[in-house]
Parts: C-alpha cells; structure tokens; sequence
C-alpha cells in the first residue's frame, strides 16, 4: 500500500470554495509521435492565485494578459526530465478557459528507449503549500500517477524495458 | 458411544451421547461438504445436539466446541476479505452483498437503514452569556450546561470539545505542524540542493500574530448545578508540559449519571480571538484600516460536549484542523453583549428585538415578511454612517434556538442588513427569515444576490429532503471564504473598488458568491440537521451537499458550470494514488476529489443513469426524513437507498465507495450471425455471394490487363459439366441431406427451425466486452444504423455478475448496425473513451483539438463588462501618441 498514514495534514476545513487541487497529464500519443502535458487548474483556484501572484487587479477570466501570465507562471514551475536527469524542453502550446477550469497546453516529442521520467511541479505550491498536484502519465495503456504535496521536491517513474 | 468424524479434514466434533441415529445422518452429509459448510454443519449440529443432550457432554467436549464455535464466528468476521479472496481462479464477486462488511444492524441502527425502536442520542442545551470587548478583541463568556443521558449507559464524566485551543502555542495542532503546509501557514518551501528554504510574508504574519497573542481558551469556574466546584482535566499535547494546550476537556461527575437522567453544570471562559487574516481560521476577526473597523466573526467559540453515540461511545479525537465536529442537538439561549451601535447576526430568533432595533428596523423588517425582494433593515447609507462613529456603551442581543447542533454569531458596525421572508408554507416553517449580511465591500455584488440565492437553495434543497425546519437562513459576509452552522453561514466574496469610486466585480465572483451561499445554506440541512459525524466521514455531508449544490445550481442558471458530471472525475478515478471513500477523514490525502467530487458525481450518476430519478429522489428523500435530527452513519445511508429504492446497489457502494477502481468498458468486438439454414438452395447461394468478396489475385488480374488469353478461352468449343456448374451447385444429393434433417426434427424443433428460416430483416450480432477499469457499470449503446438513425440501449451492470472481466451480449435488431458506441453521452465516467467505439475510430486527444481550432480563448461573456463599459473611448490619434510620446 503506497499510502501510509502521514501525520502531514494537506487541506483545510469544508470549505466550499478553493480546493487547491490541480490535475495534469502526461499522454504519448503514440500516433503524433508527442509527448502532450495538459494541466488543469479550477478556474476558482486560479482566480484567487493570479490575485496573489499579480496583484489586486489581475483578472484570470476577463484579461488575455493574465491568462498569459498565469500560463507562464504555471510552466516555470513544471519541469520534466529523462531517468537520467537531461531536461526536456516543454514546448508551450497554448491555454484556454473552458467551463469551470482552465487549461495549459505543452508538448515535447517523444524519445526513443526512454528508461522513465523525473518531474518537479510546483505550481502554486508556493503559494499555497496545501496545494495538490496529482500527475498521471499516460504511457501505452498503462497509468503511473504521482502526487505532490507537502515537502515533495522531485518524483521520478520507470519504464519497464519489456514495452519498448 | 462416541462417535468420531473422519479426520481427512484436519476438524473433529466428538460427541459423547446417545443420539447414535442424529450424528449417522449428519456424518454421511459431511464427507460431501466443504470445510466452510463442514465447520457451519458442525456448529449447528452442536448447538442442535446440546439443545437436546446437554447432559452427555463431556468437559473436554465442551472445549472443542467452544473452539469450533469461534473459528466459525472468526471466519466470518474476516467479511470481505476473508469471503472474497479464492486460492482457486480468479473469480470476483463485484455483487457479493455488503452486510458482511457493515456493522451488525441492532435495536438503534435497524437492517432497513431506518433509526432502530431503541435509537437514543443524547440532549445539550446551553444557556450562555457572552460579552465581545472590541478593542482587546477579546470574549468574556460563562454558560450553564444541561446534560440529559438518553443512552442505557451511566456515566461517569462528560468530555467536552475545546476548538479555540488548537490556536494555543503548544497545541497539538501547532506542535505536529511540519515546516511546510498545513492550515494557516501559507508560503514555505523546504528548499533542495538547488533552491534556498523560503518562507513567505504571510507564513511570517502567521508566526508574528502566534507569538504577540495568547490564543486559546482561559477556562475557570467549573461547578455543577449547585454551584460546587468539579473536577477537570485537559488533555495536552504534551503529556510533562502544560496541561490547558489540548482541546479535549474532561469533566468528573460527583456522581454517576444515570440512563434517563439529567444533570447541569457551568463553567467560565474567556479568549483573544484570533485575526482570520492572519492565521488562518474558520472564525475570527477582520480588520479594515481604511474605517478603522473590525468584523468579527464567531465561531467554534464555547466550550462545548463532545458526542456521546452508539457505535464510538465518546468522539474523542484531537482537533486538528482538518476532520471538523461531531455534535449533539439541544436548545440555547445567548446573551450577546457588543457595542452599541454593533449590528449582531446569529443562529436563532432574537428575542428583544426592541431593546436592540429601532422602530424603523422593526417595521421594515415586518414589512420583509411578504416582500418580493430583499428589503433592506439597515440601509448601506445608515452602515455608511455607523461606521464613522464608535461608543462605549454596549447592548446585550438575546438569541433563542431551538434544536440545533451548534450555534455561532457575527458582530460589526460595519453590516448592512437585508431580509426577505420565504413563504414556505406547510406545517414545519411556514415562514422562514432569509437575510443577509455585508459591509459595503460585499456591494453590489451582495444585495442583489446573496439573499436571493438563500431562498432558492430553500427551494431546491426542500423538494429534495424536508422543509427547512428552521426560523431563520442567513448569509454574513467576513474574512472567511465559506463555512456553515444552524440558521447562519459565513461567506467571502468582496467586490473591487474602482478609481472613480464604484465598485465592481467579475462575472467569476459573481458565480463564487451563487456558489457559496448555496453551498453553505445546503449544509444547514447535511449535516446540520442531518446530522452526520464529520470527523470520520467528511463524504456524508460534504459529498451530498456537493451533489445537491449542482441541482440547485442548474436550476439558478444552467449557463453557469454547475454540479460534478462524471468526465470531471476520471482523472481522479484513474490515478494509481487514491483511498476509497469510505477512508476516515484524517487519513484522506486528496480531500476535494474523494470526499467532494467524486461522491457526489456517484451520487450523479446513481440518480441519472442508474435508478432513474423518480427512484432517487425518493430514496434520498427517505434517508433525510429518517435521520432528521439524527445521527446516520454511512451504513444507514446505503441501505435506505437500496431498500427505498427497491433496487440492489452493493455493487455501486463496493465499486464507487468502498474501492479505488475506475470504469473502462471496452468494446473488444462485433459478430454478426447468420443463420445456418441447412437448406442448400438457400445457403449455397449465401456461400457464393460470400465468396466474391475475397479479393481476387493480383496474379490473374495482371495478366488479364496485359491481355493474355486463357486456354478455355482459346478453346471455347471445348466444354464440360464443370465449365458450366460451379462448386456452389446444388444437386438432389444435397437436397435429400437437407430432407433427411428434416425427417429427424421434432413438431416444435420443426416450427421453431420454420420461423427462423422465413424470417426476414432481422439481424443478429454478438457484442463482446471487457472491464478494463474493474468497476462494473450498466453498459449503454449508443446504436447507429445503415439508414443512419440511431437509438438507445441499456444493459444494466448485474450482466457483469457471473464474470466481472468479459461478457457478451446478443442482439436481435430490425435494421443493420453501422457503428457502436459504449456510453455516447459519457454518462459513467468512462476513463478510457477509444476502446468505447467499434469499429475503432481514432480519438483526437484534447491538445490536438485545441492545436486545431482557431478561434480559441473567446470568452465573450468573462469579461468585467460593468467595468470595461465605463472606459473612456481612444481614438487611434490617441493610441499612437500612447505606443511613442514624441
């Protein structure tokens, strides 16, 4: 069982507004050959991060310039790297507001033999260390999924040799 | 005469006696049996035999049965486990019955899910005298408590709940707080080999106010009824240091209460209470430099009992921070004394509104009783003016309410004041006082919607549960984002204030507000009044609220992305990193996605797709008329919904609650089937036009394009019976096979066989699926067919019972299939969409359709349009002199 039980208590009261929880993908899409990273954020949580990080008047819904600037924000916090530490370079795709969340895109291709995958995600921990951020890496049908929270800095997955 | 079992089985029953004919009987039945059924068959023969020949035993027997009888008993304890895990094959049964797993139903929890004839809980009333110092924001409170034991159980000393001390210095909350995260301390980072430890300036705030103040309750006083003093303990955190820093507080009874009896006692307290701002709280003050005023909000702010249930006796976990209160009902009066000219909000009716209101607030608050819309009691131009003033004189605000689970209050000068009466109707609450209220920061955004919105979550809430049973719903706005209690709830969002003096606010905000007062309001029905234990399991108040929240939500304004749809979950579902729901709150690392999303998108999908929503909203109907005022657990939550509905639904509760499994049903394959007619003139004529479809060889075609000729066309006139009879011909030979299969049928075999061969237009076609994910789910078709219409099917999920992991399912359709889709209007929350389609189309993955379309990030109606409007026009002279001044 990964879980054991952790005196670190993440999270506040029911509180009904900001979850402080954020979701991101990392899918090879075997068929365009990339390495897609899609992370989501409650549009509710950025809206309040964005007031933080930019000021009073930042506007995460109304202004394209805060958009901007939370998507930057966002990709200087997550870093993706080969088993052996070499840095990907993320190429940075574009963001949308879509319903109740918004999303930032990336992309890198996919390399050969890869053994696994080193990343650090600290978007809004830094301002929020009750900040979650759950990674699920998508890789030929199977799901490796890793949690940040707390005092976690870098988290790495293996790829077993057999699928390549 | 002793009669021994056959040791294969490593298990004896000795018997000495003579009831030779009874043990002959049963030992031949034995050696058929498996051990399970053997140990069963051994206990109730034992019991059986001892009825009737309890003389005959011997001593020595007595011990093997009494270890037979709690093997027997131990197995089954092992419930799920124990019952589901096989050495032999790898069957699951995603259908076993969940009693095994639930705790026993007994006299005060019944099998039905209803509270049992002999259900108990105890009763609590306060009478509390409170006085708020401004300046030193400070309480001074002393309260009488009545303590009336409806449990069978005498008890010796009362626990009570002291929440204001986990804001003690040396509290456990505080002491077991590492570095980084955890309530209220915002803004650190541990640092690694390439980045230094930071900490934030609010994580200093945090530290600075900590130091500077003395939180946490100073408690004196403690005597019963007669005045005489009692004994008292505090748990600390630490056991050699001080002894007030815990927030558990035990109370020796001179003597011991009995069932059915009563018993008061009466403490003092006072407390500093803590800047919201700055340390992070579901209470406290807020201060605004720009008036030089507070708003208080009060919270968590009296020594108050701890639960005493049937199924944990004393709740006696720490507070923490996270896992929040387990409570018991009663009736409180308070007598709130704050400064004169403080507008006071609290739970409960106000019982000399004419000592504390004027005429005009009197009359006007009348007047809301049958308003249409909110009316304002304390105009924003008469808070304007309160708040520029300040006195010293003080007024005592009475409160009365009645059969609540907690109480808590909000004091400012600041308040402006609106109400509306909601004419409910019925016999509970005819009329229920809805009212708001905000300081000027809240406005516009909190006249025109706040007191609104707690009326509609009446609404709504009511067609779903019961009558808001209660006199008042209120909605205050201060430092803290959302948090509810009986009759009242706190709410943050604030408007901005603009250069020329207006203030405005995003459509964003606008929805924060709708959301939160709807939120909050709905848990004065789950778990105010049904009343749910927080600390173990947060999903029951906050799952169905959440569920709850998205109905009323849609029905303010479905354009507004309300409620939880099953694709919002899967991400959640599909990672290796979860707990199920049924995890005890402190123990729950996600705490959004498992005990907020995820219930309530199972709640859902259980109303929309699985029994229907006439079944639901009966059964969820039931469990909150049963456990009104009550204590449910989970436990009574599942069956009510199973037997209110009629439908069995452990398989859902295992699935969704009790495991981490997500749903992938996949589409593997299609067979279509044609029938074998055994009539050659038929099928050989099938099997011909089959045959054309395999394609011909590229070697012939090759040839035939270079133009060369074969010898039978050289040599036409040379022909015989095979040149002009293919290998498809039919002969009488064939013909009297057919007839001789014939002969044989019986009369219904013969009618049967007719039937299937004249029919015409009906297609029949296998579906084969498998369960990737391991939750099982009915499996929805979407259908389309040749004539391009499509249509609907529903296979419910017990198909999964006789193998969780593949099953096939046959078809008999009017018209032919073209394509198949599992679950078209993604009602399951489906992880995995491309294997739902056959045959198998590719799905473009959400990047790539984003790379595709154009006009992305449009959105027209996010924009703070009440701001934009008022932006003074630039004409392009005017930009180009912007871009180069010279």
């Amino acid at each position: 069982m990964r879980l054991t039980l952790i005196i670190l208590l993440v999270c506040g009261p029911a509180l009904a507004h900001q979850k402080k929880e954020a979701i991101t993908r990392v899918i090879f899409n075997e068929r365009t050959g990339s390495i897609e990273v899609i992370h989501r954020f409650l549009l509710h949580d950025a809206e309040h991060a964005v007031k933080q990080v930019f000021g009073g008047k930042a506007d995460i819904i109304g202004s394209k310039q805060t958009q901007k600037d939370f998507s930057k924000y966002i990709m200087d916090r997550f870093k993706m790297a080969d088993a052996a530490g070499k840095e990907f370079t993320l190429q940075t795709v574009g963001y949308e507001v879509e319903g109740k969340h918004i999303w930032v895109y990336q992309e890198t291709p996919i390399r050969k033999e890869l053994e696994g995958l080193q990343i650090i995600h600290n978007a809004l921990r830094d301002i929020w260390p009750k900040q979650v951020n759950l990674v699920n890496i998508e890789r030929k049908k199977k799901i490796q999924s890793l949690l940040f929270t707390g005092q976690t800095g870098t988290l790495d997955v293996t790829f077993e040799a057999a699928e390549d | 005469m002793e009669p021994v079992y056959p040791q294969e089985k490593g298990l004896t029953c000795t018997f000495s006696g003579e009831t030779g004919d009874k043990l002959d009987v049963i030992k031949s039945a034995h050696v058929e049996l498996g051990v399970l059924a053997d140990l069963t068959l051994c206990f109730f023969t034992l019991v059986f035999l001892r009825l009737e020949a309890v003389s005959h035993f011997t001593e020595c027997t007595l011990t093997r049965i009494s270890f037979v009888l709690s093997f027997f008993i131990a197995s089954m304890a092992f419930g799920q486990s124990g019952a589901i895990q096989q050495t032999k094959g790898d069957f699951v049964d995603k259908f076993r019955q969940l009693e095994e797993v639930y705790p026993s139903p007994n006299v005060y929890r019944n099998a039905a899910g209803e509270p049992g004839h002999a259900y108990w809980q105890q009763k609590v009333d306060y009478d509390i005298k409170v006085s708020l110092d401004e300046n030193k924001r400070h309480i001074t409170a002393s309260e009488t408590i009545t303590y009336t034991n409806n449990s069978p159980d005498s008890l010796r000393y009362l626990w009570l709940q002291l929440d204001q001390n986990i804001f003690n210095r040396e509290s456990m909350a505080e002491r077991t707080a590492p570095y980084v995260l955890e309530q209220g301390t915002p803004g650190t980072w541990a640092g690694d080999s390439t980045e230094p430890a930071k900490m934030s300036l609010e994580q200093l705030r945090r530290q600075y106010s900590m130091a500077d103040n003395d939180y946490g309750y100073t408690i004196s006083n403690v005597r019963d009824g007669e005045g005489q003093p009692l004994k008292w303990i505090i748990t600390g955190s630490d056991p050699n240091g001080p002894s007030y820093t815990g927030t558990n507080m035990r109370i020796d009874l001179k003597a011991p209460l009995k069932p059915g009896a009563s018993t008061a006692l009466a403490l003092d307290w006072a407390f500093n209470i803590v800047e919201e701002n700055a340390v992070w709280a579901r209470s406290g003050y807020e201060h605004f430099p720009k008036d030089g005023n507070d708003i208080f909000l009060l919270a968590q702010w009296f020594p108050r009992l701890h639960a005493y249930t049937d199924y944990e006796a004393w709740t006696n976990k720490e507070f923490l921070g996270r896992g929040e209160f387990t409570l018991e009902f009663g009736d409180y009066t308070m007598e709130i004394t704050v400064p004169a000219d403080h507008i006071v909000s609290s739970s409960g009716v106000l019982q000399n509104p004419n000592d504390v209101l004027t005429r005009e607030q009197l009359r006007r608050l009348k007047q809301a009783e049958t308003a249409k819309r909110p009316i304002y009691v304390v105009t924003p131009e008469e808070a304007l003016e309160n708040e520029k003033e300040g006195t010293d004189k003080t007024k005592t605000w009475i409160f009365r309410a009645d059969n609540v689970r907690d109480v808590a209050w909000a004091s400012s000068r600041k308040f402006m004041w609106d109400a509306q009466g909601f004419q409910q109707g019925g016999e509970v609450q005819p009329l229920v006082m809805a009212m708001s209220f905000f300081p000027k920061e809240g406005n516009p955004l909190w006249e025109k919607y706040s007191t609104a919105s707690v009326i509609h979550t009446m609404e709504v809430y009511s067609r779903f549960s019961f009558d808001y049973p209660y006199p008042t719903a209120q909605s205050v706005n201060g430092p803290v984002g959302g948090m509810e209690y009986p009759m009242i709830t706190f709410n943050g969002p604030r408007t901005d204030l603009r250069e020329d003096g207006t203030r405005t606010y995003s459509l964003s905000e606008k929805r924060f507000l709708l959301g939160v007062v709807i939120h909050e309001v709905g848990h004065i029905y789950f778990p105010m009044v049904v009343n749910s234990d927080e600390r173990q399991w947060t999903w029951m108040d906050e799952g169905l609220n959440s569920y709850l929240d998205g109905v009323a939500g849609r029905e303010w304004d479905p354009d507004i992305p309300w409620g939880v749809e099953p694709k919002d979950v899967v991400d959640y579902m599909r990672s290796d990193f979860q707990v199920p729901i049924m995890t005890q709150s402190d123990s729950v690392l996600q705490l959004g996605p498992n005990a907020y999303t995820k219930p309530a998108a199972a709640l859902n999908i259980l109303r929309e797709t699985i029994l229907g929503r006439e079944l639901f909203d009966f059964a969820f109907k039931e469990y909150s008329r049963r456990w009104m005022f009550k204590r449910p657990t989970p436990y009574d939550f599942f069956r009510t919904m199973e037997e209110a509905s009629g439908v069995d639904l452990d398989w859902f509760w295992r699935g969704w609650f009790y495991s981490t499994d997500h749903v992938d049903i996949s589409l593997d394959r299609i067979y279509k089937m044609q029938f074998d007619t055994q009539d050659p003139d038929i099928d050989f004529v099938n099997r011909r036009n089959e045959s054309v479809k395999i394609p011909g060889s590229p070697f012939v075609a090759r040839n035939k394009a270079a133009g060369m000729k074969l010898w039978v066309e050289k040599n036409p006139e040379v022909r015989d019976f095979y040149d002009e009879n293919d290998r498809y011909t039919v002969t009488n030979e064939d013909r009297n096979k057919h007839h001789r299969f014939l002969s044989k049928l019986e009369d219904w075999e013969k009618e049967v066989y007719q039937r299937a061969k004249n029919e015409k237009g009906k297609h029949y076609y296998v579906l084969s699926f498998s369960n990737k994910g391991g939750l099982v789910m009915p499996i929805i078709l979407g259908l389309t067919y040749a004539d391009d219409s499509s249509e609907k099917h529903y296979i419910p999920a017990e198909i999964w019972r006789r193998n969780a992991k593949e099953v096939s399912k046959l078809l008999v359709l009017d018209k032919e299939l073209t394509k198949v889709v599992v679950d078209p209007e993604w009602e399951t929350a489906d992880t995995d969409i491309e294997n739902n389609t056959y045959p198998r189309e590719i799905i473009k993955s959400r990047l790539e359709i984003f790379k595709q379309e154009d006009d992305r990030g449009a959105d027209w109606d996010r924009r703070d349009i009440m701001n934009d409007v008022k932006t003074k026009l630039k004409t392009v002279e005017d930009m180009k002199k912007e871009n180069d001044p010279n």
